[in-house]
């Protein structure tokens, strides 16, 4: 097949695949409406204080796997709902963050900034559709980057990175996310380390499983799901819990939103707001693209150049960014949605996730099979077909659907969604909880996964308290065996050669990269404290 | 249906016979919990839950497929021991975890600690590499790897690396064995260029047909479906092969009627091309290949020994 | 934060000394390297230990940086709390394995028939009474725990919402298994 064709194959796998159900004679594609699904499921969590995507795309995910089954045919339906979700939550996070000044996810933060000045100004129903447009502005713009540049990037790897150098560019990522995440490269380096510990527990190519300390309950090893559902979702329920308690009872008696003057968005404005989405896009993407930096500093860098640009033309008197200015509103949401598509050029280029989200659409496809996210899934091979290829761009064609939804009903979804923020977190997080085992019992049904799940759950609380991020453990976690493995192949083929590692200089170059992030991070480190 | 081999007809009329009676009257006292030695998604686990479905629709009884994966079977091995014996509790895997896997002694099991109930195929193991090299047979192989640089050889399972390792010593050449993650995992290496061989077991049918691939040697014990002019292992003189069984078995002392029944129940689907999971094997493997009863059973011990042997052999 | 980075720094720098030179040598089956075909191989014990010197630099660093001197004191209080919302879900989660074997243990004994947990495990109402139990004592006892006391409005609630999970996840999903009937 030709490139055309794999196109057209993947476009097809969405239209003509299997059909949810009939309207009027008309066969609804499961993948549509399931990408349909995921978006308001999306907003609605976005829109919901404690919950963020990848929570709920945790949750989601060991039961989709459990209703469509393990086969191909699964993937597109389930990688559908999750990136829905994915689009929906950036979305939906922006609803409180306006309405109550409480953001709805972190990377809505910057947002209550000038959105809630604009709603006590009375005009919170045009600042919802400001965010509404650069909000999905980005998302768009970070998509048609992932579909140009993940084909390149994966193709550039197959060409020209044997086992040494795959094994290098693992050891550059995991540093760099070490690095640059939750701001010590110290606590980094620890979080990353006791991923690694975690993974390789019970792995192994020896018949004893290693670390297993001879029980049965460890020779298995750590499933990804009890160690990511119980780091990401029981330590931030643990940790929620507890700030919730700090608080004491803040009942939630919330204001009356009152709206007056004209709402409606002019073209005028649009044009006033359109340069700075353009920009936040930019930063957006290009931060997103980066494994370990995720949306809340794509805001904050968006928010900034936003205001530094307003600030030059301001006119004398005019509102600045803080005072209700509806440019500020577009500069972070374009950034934090833009993100979204960008992220995951590491996950189907490299097989590398950049975050939370990129690491469940990597552990759905981990769980359903038949596809390896990965430079070899780029194969345009001709004679036989590459289905990898195939669904590559039936997933394509879902994200272009999502931003479809999005673009159309998303703005409705949003004012709907306003009631979330009444759901009390004292009973919506043990619910979480309670949910997040049943899931994965689910995918793993033994107490011992349950056990496991809340033994990561408390390792993720102290992480939290002490102000490691656990970022860097998932992304190990989910990289350590692929490190190991593409080690022992890189050293087995090589012939056992102790130095494979600098047996290139793309490898070398790999290697001096990860030595200076470290260092780097570590100076910046020690500039910012003496400035403190 | 046609590559049922005279020993597994043998096996299974003996089989169905001694224990039909006894068979004819067994229906499990609860819901069943099937273990499978392999992570979900790929071949061997779609096989497993399609026999399980069948199972359920033919008999009415309630079976929960649940993913046991770990050291090549392994780990599944262990699950069965302490399980109930009323066939309550069964699993698939591959014969190589009780064979090779349970011969070095490190498992703390033997292949009398699990009872074995039947295979469904024998895995199409071939030595494969990408047609793109224009070796057309192993001699060209072999000469390649004599003039240049030692080959970079694949190997999904330890048993796999020690034959291959053999059959290089047999051949007199070097080559740098890797071990790398399952068939999937072999392939693209072996597109990608990282690998320049390696024994696939079945992943590679797609390959060859469309002409990418080439098989160059069988790893059974049998000639190849797609290549039936390759050598067998014995050609090259190496005194073993890889004839590795998809296969069912349960715990220790597992009750007589519940093993006959299920190795009577599973062949009789596995045989059937009409059934889904007979159509995936005729697909993937050229057909089901169900062995039961005592030829089963004399396939582990004496595998059992050999592998051994080949532990042995191999660490010379 | 000062003094916490020292805690943490020096904690990691234990943690990966007993690691290398107690947990790896002793609990893999090859080390380092290893010979195996003839070849030189990668052990088992190679990648945990740069993962525990990793953690070993970890410490290190964290113990070498600049600190930044802030009065911020971690108190006891929150631990406790956090403690007990443990404690309330390990109790749940007991409850969830042994509530329904432990109940048909005591109809038994009440001379219902003889039988085992494990062939009852998928019929009403045996599947569902750890599951109702446990993920009542959880949500209930978290939200009860966080609000300072027990009503029953809590327990209904947490009644209502575990119901809701049963017919959620189990009526419309025939392979999924509700904890802890997968055990058997």
């Amino acid at each position: 097949m030709q490139p055309l064709d794999y196109i057209a194959a993947g476009i097809q796998a969405v239209i003509f695949g299997p059909a949810a159900f009939e309207l009027l004679g008309v066969p609804i594609p499961l993948t549509l409406v399931m990408v349909f699904a995921g978006v308001v499921t999306g907003i609605l969590v976005g829109a919901t204080p404690g919950l963020a995507g990848p929570m709920a795309m945790a949750i989601s995910l060991p039961i989709l796997i459990s209703f469509f089954g393990y086969n191909v045919e699964a993937l597109l339906p389930v990688l559908g709902f999750l990136i829905g979700i994915m689009k929906g939550a950036t979305l939906g996070g922006a609803v409180p963050a306006i309405l109550f000044n409480t953001p709805g996810t972190p990377d809505a933060y910057m947002t209550t900034l000038d959105g809630y000045p604009l709603t006590k100004q009375g005009q919170s129903r045009k600042a919802l559709k400001v965010a509404h447009l650069s909000s999905v502005s980005g998302d768009t713009f970070s998509d048609i980057a992932l579909f140009v540049c993940a084909p390149f990037v994966a193709l550039m790897v197959e060409r020209h990175l044997d086992f040494p150098e795959k094994t290098a560019l693992l050891i550059l990522s995991l540093s760099f996310i070490a690095a640059v995440i939750g701001g010590s490269p110290g606590k980094g380096l620890i979080s990353v380390a006791l991923g690694l510990i975690a993974v390789f527990i019970g792995g192994g190519e020896d018949f004893y499983p290693r670390l297993s300390l001879g029980t049965d309950a460890l020779a298995g090893g750590f499933s990804i799901m009890t160690a990511i559902l119980g780091i990401l979702i029981v330590g931030a329920v643990l940790k929620e819990y507890e700030d919730l308690w700090h608080r004491s009872n803040l009942s939630g008696a919330l204001e009356r939103i009152v709206d007056h003057g004209d709402q409606r968005l002019t073209r005028a404005e649009i044009l006033r707001i359109a340069p700075y989405i353009g920009q936040s896009s930019i930063v957006g993407t290009i931060i997103g693209a980066l494994p370990g930096i995720g949306t809340t500093l794509a805001a904050a860098l968006g928010y900034q150049l936003g205001r530094a640009r307003h600030e030059r033309r301001r006119s004398e008197g005019a509102p600045a960014f803080g005072e209700g200015v509806i440019e500020g509103v577009a500069a972070t949401e374009a950034a934090n949605s833009s993100v979204s598509g960008s992220n995951l050029i590491p996950v189907l280029g490299l097989g590398i996730p950049g975050n939370a989200a990129a690491v469940f659409i990597i552990l759905a496809t981990d769980s359903i099979g038949g596809f390896t996210p990965g430079p070899s899934v780029f194969r345009f091979s001709e004679s036989v077909v590459n289905t990898e290829l195939v669904l590559v761009f039936g997933l394509f064609t879902a994200m272009l659907f999502a931003n479809l939804v999005n673009w159309t009903f998303g703005g409705a979804f949003m004012r709907a969604a306003t009631v979330m923020v009444r759901v009390p977190k004292r009973t919506l997080l043990p619910v979480v909880l309670l949910l997040t085992l049943t899931a994965v019992y689910a995918q793993e049904p033994s107490m011992e996964s349950l056990w496991f799940t809340l033994g990561f759950g408390i390792l993720g609380y102290l992480m939290r308290k002490v102000d490691m991020s656990p970022l860097p453990f998932v992304i190990a976690f989910v990289l350590g065996g692929s490190l190991e493995n593409s080690a022992r192949q890189a050293f087995s083929a090589t012939g056992g050669d102790p130095y494979f590692l600098f047996s290139s200089w793309i490898s070398i170059f790999f290697l001096a990269g990860s030595v200076v992030t470290v260092v780097l991070a570590l100076r910046q480190k020690r500039t910012d404290s003496t400035q403190a | 249906m046609k590559k049922f081999l005279a020993l597994g007809a043998i096996a299974l009329g003996y089989s169905i016979a001694a224990t039909a009676s006894q068979a004819e009257d067994w229906t499990p006292p609860g819901p069943i919990t099937m273990h499978i030695a392999f992570p979900p998604g790929g071949g061997s686990d779609s096989q497993a839950r399609l026999i399980a479905e069948e199972l359920e629709t033919r008999y009415g009884w309630t079976i929960t497929p649940q993913n046991t994966p770990g050291k090549a079977g392994l780990i599944m091995a262990k699950e069965m021991q302490g399980a109930p014996t009323d066939g309550t509790v069964f699993g698939m895997g591959i014969s190589e975890a009780l064979d090779y896997g349970m011969a070095d002694g490190t498992a703390g099991m033997t292949p009398d600690d699990v009872t074995p109930i039947v295979t469904t195929t024998l895995a199409e193991v071939a030595f494969v590499v990408p047609a793109s090299k224009g070796w057309k047979n192993f001699d060209d192989f072999v000469a390649a790897a004599k003039a240049g640089e030692p080959l970079r050889v694949g190997a999904i399972t330890p048993k796999i690396a020690d034959v291959t390792y053999l059959m290089g010593k047999a051949a007199g050449i070097e080559m740098n064995i890797t071990m790398v993650q399952g068939g999937r995992g072999m392939m693209n290496a072996l597109y990608a260029g990282d690998l320049d061989a390696g024994f696939v077991a079945g992943a590679h049918s797609k390959g060859v047909k469309a002409g990418e691939l080439v098989e160059l040697v069988s790893g059974m014990s049998r000639p190849l479906n797609l290549t039936p002019d390759a050598p067998l292992l014995v050609d090259l003189g190496v005194p073993y092969n890889l004839d590795i069984y998809f296969m069912y078995f349960g715990p220790k002392d597992m009750d007589g009627a519940a093993q006959a029944k299920l190795a009577q129940s599973i062949s009789e689907i596995v045989l059937d091309d009409t059934t889904k999971a007979g159509a995936l094997l005729k697909a993937n493997f050229g057909g089901g290949e169900a062995i039961s009863g005592e030829a089963l059973q004399a396939f582990i011990d004496s595998s059992f020994v050999s592998a051994k042997e080949l532990m042995q052999a191999a660490s010379e | 934060m000062y003094r916490l980075n020292i805690y943490i720094g020096s904690g990691a720098v234990l943690l990966a000394l007993v690691g290398l030179f107690l947990w790896i040598p002793q609990d893999t089956g090859t080390g380092l390297i290893v010979r195996v075909r003839r070849q030189v191989s990668i052990g088992d014990a190679l990648a945990p230990t740069i993962a525990f010197t990793l953690m070993a630099i970890g410490g290190a660093l964290l113990l070498v940086e600049r600190r930044k001197h802030t009065s911020a004191e971690v108190s006891i209080a929150p631990f406790l709390h956090t403690g007990a919302l443990v404690a309330v879900i390990a109790l749940g989660l007991l409850l969830m394995r042994h509530a329904g074997p432990g109940i048909l243990l005591i109809a038994e004994g009440f001379g219902a028939t003889d039988t085992e947990y494990r062939l009852l495990r998928e019929t009403f109402p045996w599947k569902y009474i750890g599951y109702f139990l446990g993920g009542v004592t959880i949500i209930g006892g978290m939200a009860s725990l966080s609000a300072g006391r027990l009503q029953a409005r809590t327990v209904l609630i947490a009644g209502v919402v575990t119901i809701g999970l049963v017919a959620l996840v189990d009526v419309p999903f025939d392979d999924l298994l509700l904890p802890p009937n997968g055990d058997y």
